[in-house]
């Protein structure tokens, strides 16, 4: 049984470092597993089929549609047009406007990647002409996107609830409200400091003079959208997975009847985009449920949360670990992969220590935040420097400092739980 | 021989421990390592999380070598063995002795019978209880009460036919989803076992009023892959049928603890909770089965007429 | 990953047109489910177990072009700084690894669906066939080895 266990992870880990797609890495060492101990093949179409076969996870193409359609619509470059304006122009106020309005689109969006790719097309090129390095903007943009896995709805909340059913979608979506609205002001602060310091941006002449009242008038429709959604969930208008299919639609007519700025042609491009994303990450759902059936049937997670448990460290200390556990991880894997990795060891520590399932997906998510634009593997920096044309690499400098603050706001909310759990709490969730 | 025993046999269940369901699967595991003294060792599986928690997989999954054992539900299994559709035979059975009646009789001998076919050994029955009734809008006491209300089902086609010949609007939903449309007001009422309606705090989610109408029943099986039962010494086999046969027996004991005969706790626990919990007379029954009737009749025809005559007279001579 | 195209982008290949269709249908099914609902007190109690079946398909579908693109999801840090010809090793073992693992989806699958054939098996919502559904896996692995094997294959160099 050990050497199995052994085999799992031992040849997961190989493929992986190999540069085999991950989904890949994940199915084969399972089915390798499966196959050699005799655990019953047919496992391995089964653990496939029904692992993507899940209503909840209806919603992860929908809220990722729902996000590519808010950038094509339109939407997003009037978001930042009004921002803007409200904000005003001083160094480091276009930095702080991509903030804003990825966590706007964080409240539309469920995809980290989807919705620093909306603001990055919007703002990068306005950024450099202020004179922000694009590595830069590509960490900060990278960064504030991250808040859309926190910032309901989340595809990231949909799946932790799937994999832990004792935590609802919709008392995690409350929960992950304000630990996001944190987490993307936490990033305010280095972001002003080190544009001041290095003199980035600043007041702007060249950009054309627009009315405060008419630029809101043509963002309401951006703005009214996660009210629209959070709202309409709230009110027993739709579930949650319905909920993203709101989302869409509003998405649509915003862009076809009210900005009128899609073509039949865009939406072609815009569902074959979010088609393909959400295949890729529903594929590595499906496959890695082959390799949490071999690990889950050999006992390897329990034996390895068992001797965890039997350290007898305080919990302090056990969650520390695990943080950093997480932030490992994070650093070469995305939340997607790190949750159906991972959670089958974790699960049996949250039961062990009594913590509040709600609060630990909600802790765990941060930290998955904080990896997606934490190099070498970030999946949010890889779509920014990408739109910015500059290599990974370069983006380390500004980007140590965004993940800083971020760690600074999880730290906050590890130590002060109702942070998360106040509003599902006073919501009845 | 030993050597060709496994080291951990899986069996699978629904419902965890905290059920009269997991409850029972944990007693015929650790029963099985008792009268076996250790030679079979059986590791329960609650949620069925061996098919990725899709329930109607698990019947395949165990005819296929997946899963060894299991302790599964008629309706889970009737999209394999369509017999099984015969507990889910809208207002057939009126009452536990009804239940009893088919189990332990010649129906239930019948029905394990279609089972072996199928490469498991059905070894005994248990119980998952009389599904009921509960909404948040008012009390269902006639069929007319339930005009228009919004029912999440589980998405079989014959529940989903007996609600619209009521007149509800059944709503297939997952379990996920369920709770927190009870909770908004997108669907108003479900129907489960009663250890469901209470494990679940479906009270917290407005389902105010409970109609205690019995109009379907879901009984358990207890069985074991084919394969994995000719694998075993004869005295082994015996002992695992024997363990089935008394974990089964206790298990029906705990799934009416506090809600059948003089033993009513649980629904006086439901009731101080501010539930209405309507009791329906056979009277009452009999206009929903009337409702009912075509239903009964074009499913009857799927399961096989002869088999629901032999159950309509073991239930009439009970 | 620098050398490669990013997740999405891409042009008009008939796996990507074809898996945006039923993105699209998914959509339409939801949106459909959820106005009738609400405006005539009505529901289609079935349409989750439609969905649920396209998104499966949708999941292997949509994953054909990224497959023949190198677009999933990988760690290439360690790949990207090996010697020329330990990437070419490296890149040997995962399309080997990504041909041996849909091989076994591929057989298994099929007799997923054969069994559900053979045995008349139902679906559960709506008591179709349920091969229907399952067939899907097996094809749709059969169509992602066609399309890897074809690019290794006929590979040029970019
Ligand atoms: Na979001
Ligand atoms: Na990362």
């Amino acid at each position: 049984m050990t050497t199995a266990a052994i085999v799992l992870l031992g040849l997961f880990a190989l493929l992986m470092l190999l540069g085999t797609p991950l989904g890949v890495a994940l199915g084969l060492a399972g089915a390798a597993v499966i196959l050699m101990q005799d655990l019953g093949e047919m496992a391995i179409p089964t653990s496939l089929y029904t692992g993507i076969a899940k209503y909840p996870l209806l919603a992860i193409p929908l809220f990722i549609l729902a996000g590519t359609i808010f950038e094509r619509a339109g939407v997003a470059a009037r978001l930042v047009r009004f921002v803007s304006i409200l904000i005003g122009s001083w160094r480091g106020s276009l930095g702080v406007v991509a903030v804003l309005v990825a966590m706007v689109m964080g409240g539309i969006s469920g995809s980290g990647p989807a919705d620093a790719a909306a603001v990055a097309t919007v703002m990068l090129p306005a950024m450099t002409r202020a004179g922000y390095p694009p590595a830069f903007s590509a960490s900060i943009i990278a960064a504030a996107g991250a808040t859309a896995i926190l910032i309901p709805p989340s595809v990231a909340f949909i799946i932790y609830s799937v994999l832990v059913p004792q935590a609802t979608v919709p008392a995690l979506f409350a929960a992950g409200l304000f630990p996001g609205i944190l987490a993307g002001l936490a990033l305010i602060l280095p972001i002003v400091f080190i544009a001041r310091r290095y003199g980035f941006g600043g007041r702007r002449e060249d950009e054309e003079k627009i009315g405060v009242l008419r630029a809101a008038r043509e963002a309401i429709w951006g703005l009214l959208a996660p009210v629209i959604i959070l709202g309409g969930m709230r009110a027993g208008l739709f579930t949650p997975t319905e909920a993203a299919v709101a989302a869409v639609t509003y998405g649509l007519l915003v862009g076809l009847f009210i900005h009128r700025s899609l073509t039949l042609r865009d939406l072609g491009n815009v569902f074959m985009e979010a088609a393909e994303m959400s295949a890729v990450v529903l594929l590595i759902i499906g496959l890695a449920s082959i390799f949490a059936w071999a690990g889950s049937t050999l006992g390897a997670f329990d034996v390895l949360a068992q001797s965890i448990v039997s350290l007898e460290a305080p919990p302090w200390m056990v969650l520390i670990l695990i943080n950093l556990l997480l932030m490992g991880a994070g650093m070469f894997l995305d939340a997607v992969s790190i949750y159906l990795i991972l959670l089958p060891l974790l699960m049996p520590l949250v039961t062990a220590y009594q913590w509040d399932p709600v609060w630990f997906g909600v802790v765990m998510t941060m930290n998955l935040a904080v990896g997606q634009f934490t190099p070498p593997l970030a999946v949010n920096l890889m779509v920014t420097c990408a739109v910015a044309g500059v290599p990974i690499e370069k983006t380390v400098r500004w980007v140590i400092w965004l993940v800083l603050a971020m760690l600074s706001a999880l730290v906050l909310v590890a130590i002060f739980p109702s942070i998360a759990l106040w509003l599902p709490r006073s919501l009845g969730y | 021989s030993a050597a060709n025993y496994k080291s951990e046999y899986k069996l699978s269940t629904v419902l965890g421990d905290a059920f009269p369901w997991g409850q029972g699967g944990q007693r015929w595991a650790d029963l099985i390592a008792e009268k076996t003294e250790g030679r079979i060792n059986v590791k329960m599986y609650p949620g069925t999380s061996l098919v990725g928690g899709d329930q109607t997989k698990e019947f395949t999954a165990l005819r296929q070598g997946m899963i060894d054992m299991a302790v599964g539900s008629t309706i889970n299994w009737s999209p394999q063995v369509r017999e099984l559709n015969l507990f889910a035979l809208p207002f057939l059975m009126p009452d536990y002795k009804a239940i009893d009646a088919l189990t332990q009789g010649e129906v239930g001998k019948d029905l394990f019978d279609i089972l072996a076919q199928r490469d498991v050994v059905p070894l005994a029955w248990g119980e998952n209880g009389f599904r009921q009734l509960s909404n948040s809008k008012r009390e269902v006491r006639t069929p007319e009460d339930l005009k228009g209300l919004k029912v999440r089902v589980v998405g079989s086609p014959l529940f989903i036919d007996t609600m619209t010949a009521l007149g509800a609007n059944p709503v297939q939903m997952s379990w996920a989803d369920a709770q927190p449309a009870m909770a908004t007001g997108a669907v108003d009422g479900q129907e489960n076992p009663l250890s469901i309606f209470i494990a679940a705090k479906l009270n917290t989610v407005s389902q105010n009023y409970l109609t205690l109408w019995d109009y379907v029943a879901d009984p358990l099986i207890f069985v074991v892959n084919k394969r994995v039962w000719d694998s075993w010494s004869e005295e082994d086999r015996q002992a695992v049928r024997e363990a089935a046969e008394q974990a089964a027996a206790e298990q029906i004991q705990l799934a009416r603890q506090g809600i059948a005969g003089e033993d009513t706790a649980a629904l006086q626990q439901i009731s101080s909770q501010g539930v209405t919990v309507t009791q329906l007379s056979i009277e009452e029954k009999e206009a929903f089965q009337k409702a009912t009737q075509e239903v009964f009749a074009k499913w009857s025809k799927t399961i096989g007429e002869d088999l629901v005559k032999k159950a309509q007279d073991s239930i009439a001579n009970r | 990953m620098s050398e490669h195209d990013p997740v999405g982008r891409g042009g008009w290949e008939p796996e990507r047109a074809l898996a945006a269709l039923i993105l699209a249908a998914v959509c339409a099914i939801s949106l459909v489910n959820v106005v009738v609902r609400y405006f005539t007190n009505y529901s289609f109690a079935a349409t989750e177990e439609v969905s649920v079946a396209l998104l499966v398909i949708l999941a292997l579908l949509g994953s054909v072009v990224p497959f023949v693109r190198r677009r999933h999801i990988a760690i290439t840090v360690l790949r990207d700084r090996l010697p020329p010809l330990g990437r070419h090793l490296a890149d040997a073992v995962a399309v080997l690894a990504t041909l041996a693992m849909f091989s076994l989806v591929l057989w298994l699958g099929v007799r997923m669906a054969w069994d559900d054939y053979r045995f008349e098996v139902t679906s559960a919502s709506l008591g179709l066939p349920q091969w229907i559904y399952t067939i899907a896996l097996p094809v749709l692995a059969g169509l992602i080895l066609l399309r890897v094997l074809v690019s290794v294959l006929w590979r040029r160099k970019p």
